[in-house]
């Protein structure tokens, strides 16, 4: 049925072994064991900070280790549609993890809050209309779209087209435009995050907490987890970046700034439209 | 021999199963129907017990066919198929999808829908409402209409349970005070929670339906023959979610009005109760008595209570503490708050909303005084009843 | 033992680098084999840490009356052998089976991405810690124990009540997510990235499909289960109202997004087997496999349809009706894809020269032990009856059947048919007929009495029970404590194997055994087509 034949293409590269991913997941656990215990007030700081510091260090010299082996030219076509795939899989994970927050909102509006309103034995002179912090909730002024949260989703379709303008930069061998692109994305990115932290100080003026029902956990969960991803975007931008000022990519190999460029549309420019339309906006 | 073996081993087991399907009045199908919910259930259950058990039988007797005679020592050539080759093996390969549709949507789809839609109808013709209250571990029943308000809980005795006396008859399915509805009425079911979800069945009525805390949840009997009946709580509820029962004594029209008539002049004799002044003798023998019942599922016999889930009376600071202020309100957070308001969040509920003015005065009495607790002071039912 | 075997074996193969040896080699490695070895050897670990909890549980529930067990511990142990069972166990062993077999039936020097590889399984050894570690924090006083609220903690203001344990299976769950999520795209991109030439999709074995749709699902779900327990995070130390009512949330939300994850879940747990189970019967039937394209679209349908069917699961929840409906008919419509496997199952022993070792008594055991779970799973979500199925031990009796009698069956199977190939030695037949007949009677009569007293009424999850029950409790709890016995005489046959007892098994292993994995020498060397073969 089948036969070894000796092809001349050189075999898939099998990177050496590897102790990062075990400093990696040591340093998890004792990041995970300490941030229960501190949760439960049994004190646990210490564990964090040295799980923090693990995992700082595995998470850097795994990628050191593998932005060396692509400098070295270990990497080829074959290897790097590999990273492509696993990193498209990767970024539809984060999609769905969003999509979870989406739909639990939908939930809340369409279902829960109108049902809680016709419970009128056990709620009396509950409307059940949203925005809303439910029956027993805490009064507030819900958020108004048009200022800044417009804004702020403006400066995300304005950082999406920066970094789509530097991927096509690399692709065609323009350096200069590629590093201006990702140093725009950068600094968008940096504003988003300043705007984001003034909005939610705009919030607690309000009256929308984070205990504040339904409407202030769904504020700032859907923001919160925004906000993290794209001071990830950030970090990875910045060490592509910094990559870039060392002379890496080409035209041939630039996987490093494909993958930030997707994960930046997908998992920072998609959520962040859809939180503005269905729930700020809608 | 051992397609033998398999057969007779599969046959031993489905025999038991044909045995459930068969007879509805056999201790290990669903108990007797006596609602009409219940008998429709078990009718679609039934049915399709039996359609299941052909559609095995003759599925293992095609695999138990090929396994007697396809076996490379009987000499058998492999044949080399991969897939439907004439018009008769696509119609034996269609067969699977023609009868699986026609079972699913046809013949259980059909009764499966006007089933939901009268299970779900809990309004029409209704002629009486009845509201479920579920809390760590016990319901609490209340007639609206009647102004009928009580708790009942599990009866069987801590000693049955670990096995120092010998178990009764109705060993974990007994209360102290059993649900009463007429027969022969649709009672319209209100469930709610005041803590966790529980969830209130009764396999005599097939009936099944979660209490969720903050929301209303329904459904309805028609009991159609008096009797006691018996079923547990559905739903894992936290440690004793074993130990709360629900017993339905379902009886004739002029019976329900003589017990509704009763228990309305006990629940004014409560209440009168509450005005007078008690001895401190008797606080603390009712207070035992209410301890036994309510409390002592969580803070254990002496008062020991669990270390890390939940706390221990004796010697705790809070029942040790004051629990009024000057002006004779309570203090927060003191003994008497903690049992009437509750800890929100924890196991320990506002009993406020389950007791009585009297048990609650008992009580707390009781255990500032029990235990190695000598507080010596004692709560009189009305400064409970003025402190609602 | 097994791990030493291989290392002697493979090492004249070796010849391109050194590897760490010791136990620098497990720790660093990033070799599909040794990565699935480790795997299974942690699920086996885990299964019979699982087994012998469950097992406390059944000695308990032998009589009426709590003998040695309070009900806090009771549930906590319930709890902990679902967290096991299924997390620690199921999916770490298929994993472990998709890391060995999959590139070399595919044609692959390994998995696509090692490294990652590496990462998913060491993340699993500490997130078992943390499962474990609350439960002996409560014999020195610290914490209630673990969680308690049974491993799909459902009643989820009974989650937000509970104390430490509750956060430690938060966390561990988000562990575990990374490290399916890790499995779930390193399968994808290996299939999609490193077949060898002339290895078309079509022409993969089925289990490469099944597990390309077990990622897809994966993908899917396990996302939404880390967003789930994280909301509950947030709920219960952060101030949020995503279940709680007074604020405008639902207890109900948990339970769908929850079931969104938990009844995908279950056909995570069975395509795997589903896909190694055509391949033992075509080898013992000596013929083709029958239906191959129709298989593959039954995974993708049952993928598919059974993403969109959670709800079933919360019947008596209270939904509105037409949500029961949907519900209702959309899991029927699951029945179809299934009986099409079925049916190419038996077709494609049908007219074979069928022979009886042990790994296809496994799969013709599985065939009917899975027949039996789909019927009785038909009738559950039934509007019209669910309220005597609901939360009783009859739906307890009835996933077993799939889980116990669907993957894990078919993984025993697999083991016996793969362990000639990983160890180079043939096992004990007579022991493997043995373990099987014994496994077979037993589990029955573990859980068919579990459906009779569900069907009288008893809930899930009691800690005691009513009198009239304890025959029908006492034949299941003996049945479940030989059940677990008759295990040990499968550890022992694999370890007897792995250490080299046995006659040397060849390349091709079993008559009829086709595919690339049976072109390799017995064991595999350490490191498999680092040139692609040319498949035709």
């Amino acid at each position: 049925m089948t036969t070894e034949t000796q092809s001349a293409t050189p075999p898939y590269f099998v990177p050496n072994p590897s102790l990062y991913p075990n400093v990696i997941n040591w340093g998890l656990f004792l990041l995970a064991l300490g941030f229960v215990l501190k949760l439960n007030a049994l004190g646990g700081v210490l564990l964090m900070l040295a799980g923090t510091v693990l995992l700082l260090y595995g998470s850097l010299a795994w990628v050191g280790d593998v932005v060396c082996e692509n400098e070295s030219g270990l990497y080829r076509k074959w290897e790097d549609r590999s990273f492509r795939v696993g990193m498209g899989y990767f970024i539809g994970a984060e999609l769905v993890f969003f999509m979870a927050f989406i739909l639990a909102l939908m939930y809340l509006r369409v279902f829960s809050i109108p049902a809680l309103g016709t419970m009128s034995d056990l709620w009396p002179g509950f409307a059940g209309t949203w925005p809303s912090s439910g029956p027993g909730g805490k009064p507030f002024t819900p958020m108004h779209a048009w200022g800044a949260p417009a804004v702020n989703t403006l400066l995300l379709l304005l950082s999406a087209a920066s970094i789509t303008w530097s991927r096509t930069g690399i692709a065609n061998s323009n350096r200069g435009q590629m590093g201006v692109g990702i140093l725009i994305t950068l600094l968008l990115g940096v504003a988003f995050i300043v705007s984001q932290f003034m909005e939610y100080g705009h919030a607690s003026e309000l009256g929308v907490m984070i205990s504040t029902g339904a409407y202030g956990a769904m504020f700032y969960m859907l923001t919160g987890f925004h906000s993290l991803h794209l001071l990830a975007g950030l970090i990875l931008l910045a060490a592509v970046l910094l990559r870039s000022f060392m002379g890496h990519f080409n035209s041939e190999h630039y996987f490093g700034i494909e993958a930030v460029a997707w994960y930046w549309n997908f998992v920072v420019v998609v959520p962040g439209l859809l939180v503005f339309i269905y729930f700020y906006w809608l | 021999m051992k397609g033998k073996n398999i057969s007779r081993i599969i046959w031993m087991v489905l025999t038991l199963f044909n045995m459930a399907a068969a007879r509805a009045d056999w201790a290990f199908n669903f108990q007797t129907p006596v609602t009409p919910l219940a008998e429709d259930t078990l009718h679609v259950h039934n049915q399709f017990f039996v359609i299941i058990i052909i559609l095995f039988f003759v599925t293992l007797g095609i695999l138990i066919y090929s396994i007697i005679n396809h076996r490379k020592s009987k000499g058998q050539q492999p044949a080399t198929f991969t897939g439907p080759t004439n018009r008769l093996q696509w119609m034996l390969v269609l067969s699977p999808f023609v009868l699986l549709f026609i079972l699913d949507y046809v013949v259980m789809g059909i009764p499966a829908y006007h089933a939901a839609a009268s299970m779900e109808d809990t309004k029409t013709d209704a002629d009486m409402v009845l509201k479920v209250t579920s809390s760590q571990w016990k319901w609490q029943y209340e007639y609206p209409a009647e102004g009928i308000k009580f708790v009942s809980a599990l009866k069987t005795t801590q000693d049955q349970i670990h096995g120092k006396t010998p178990k009764g008859e109705n060993y974990l399915l007994e209360v102290d005070n059993p649900l009463v509805l007429p027969v022969n009425k649709k009672v319209r079911i209100l469930l709610m929670s005041s803590d966790v979800m529980h969830s209130w069945g009764v396999p005599a009525f097939g009936v099944k339906r979660a209490t969720v805390p903050g929301f209303l949840r329904e459904t309805w009997v028609k009991i159609e023959k008096p009797g006691t009946y018996r079923g547990q709580c559905a739903q894992i509820c936290g440690k004793d979610h074993a130990f709360m029962p629900i017993v339905v004594e379902a009886v004739s029209e002029e019976k329900y009005k003589e017990w509704v008539a009763q228990k309305k002049a006990e629940s004014a004799a409560a209440s009168a109760s509450a005005d007078k002044t008690w001895a401190r003798e008797d606080l603390m023998k009712h207070g035992q008595e209410i301890y036994e019942k309510i409390c002592i599922g969580c803070h254990q016999p002496g008062g020991k209570g669990i270390p890390g889930t939940f706390p221990a009376l004796a010697g705790s600071k809070l029942v040790n503490g004051p629990f009024l202020d000057k002006n004779g309100r309570l203090i927060k957070d003191g003994h008497l708050d903690r049992v009437m308001n509750g800890k929100p969040g924890t196991a320990m509920q506002a009993f406020k909303n389950t007791l009585s003015d009297t048990d609650i005065a008992a009580i707390v009495t009781y255990e500032r005084n029990s235990f190695g607790n000598s507080m010596g002071d004692m709560v009189q039912p009305s400064q409970v009843k003025a402190l609602r | 033992m097994t791990t030493a075997t291989t290392a002697t074996a493979s090492h004249e193969h070796d010849a391109h680098h050194g590897h760490p040896t010791g136990i620098m080699r497990w720790l660093k490695s990033t070799n599909h084999k040794d990565i699935g070895l480790m795997y299974m050897i942690f699920g086996t670990t885990m299964f019979f840490a699982g087994g012998l909890l469950i097992l406390l549980v059944r000695a308990e529930l032998f009589m009426p009356g709590l003998q040695f067990l309070n009900p806090s511990i009771y549930n906590q142990l319930v709890t902990l052998h679902g967290l096991i069972m299924v997390f620690a166990f199921i999916m770490p062993l298929t994993t472990g089976f998709n890391n060995y077999l999959i590139p070399m039936m595919i044609g692959a020097s390994d998995m696509a991405l090692p490294r990652l590889n590496n990462w998913g399984f060491w993340i699993l050894p500490p997130a078992a810690i943390l499962l474990l570690i609350p439960f002996f924090l409560q014999f020195f006083g610290i914490g209630d124990g673990a969680a308690s609220n049974a491993w799909t903690m459902d009643n989820v203001a009974l989650d937000l009540q509970s104390g430490i344990g509750m956060d430690f299976t938060i966390v561990v769950v988000h562990l575990l997510g990374i490290s399916s999520i890790t499995g779930a795209i390193n399968v994808i991109v290996t299939i999609f990235n490193m077949r060898a030439p002339g290895m078309t999709l079509w022409k993969m074995p089925l289990f490469c499909w099944a597990w390309l749709v077990t990622s897809f699902m994966l993908l899917a779900v396990i996302p939404v289960l880390g967003a789930v327990v994280t909301m509950l995070l947030t709920d219960r130390h952060f101030g949020t109202h995503f279940f709680i009512a007074s604020g405008g949330g639902d207890p109900l939300l948990f339970q769908h997004l929850l079931w969104f994850f938990g009844h995908p879940e279950v056909y995570i747990v069975l395509l795997p087997a589903w896909g190694i189970l055509p391949t033992i019967l075509s080898t013992f039937a000596r013929k083709p496999v029958y239906g191959y394209k129709a298989q593959v679209y039954s995974f993708w349908a049952i993928g598919i349809l059974g993403s969109f069917v959670w709800a079933h699961h919360m019947l008596s929840s209270g939904m509105p009706l037409a949500g029961e409906l949907y519900f209702m008919y959309a899991t029927m419509s699951v029945s179809i894809p299934t009986a099409v496997m079925i049916f190419c199952w038996i077709a494609t022993v049908w007219r074979g020269s069928m022979t009886f070792e042990t790994p296809m008594l496994f799969a013709l055991g599985m065939i009917v032990m899975f027949g039996i779970a789909g019927l009785t799973g038909l009738v559950i979500p039934d509007i019209a009856a669910y309220a005597q199925y609901h939360n009783t031990m009859y739906v307890v009796g009835h996933f077993h059947y799939p889980f116990f009698g669907g993957a894990v069956l078919g993984f025993m199977g697999a083991t016996y048919f793969y362990l000639p190939k990983m160890t180079g030695h043939m096992y004990d037949e007579k022991l493997g007929k043995l373990h099987f007949w014994l496994t077979i009677i037993f589990f029955n009569f573990t859980f068919t009495p579990m459906m009779m007293v569900g069907l009288a009424g008893v809930p899930r999850h009691l800690a005691d029970y009513a009198l009239k029950y304890t025959e029908y409790q006492m034949l299941s709890s003996v049945s479940a404590i030989l059940l677990g016995a008759t295990q040990l005489i499968f550890l022992y046959n694999i370890i007897k194997t792995a250490r080299g007892n046995g006659e040397k098994a060849t390349a091709q292993v079993w008559e009829g055994a086709q595919g690339l994995e049976f072109t390799l020498p017995s064991p595999p060397p350490y490191h498999t087509f680092t040139t692609p073969p040319e498949v035709k």
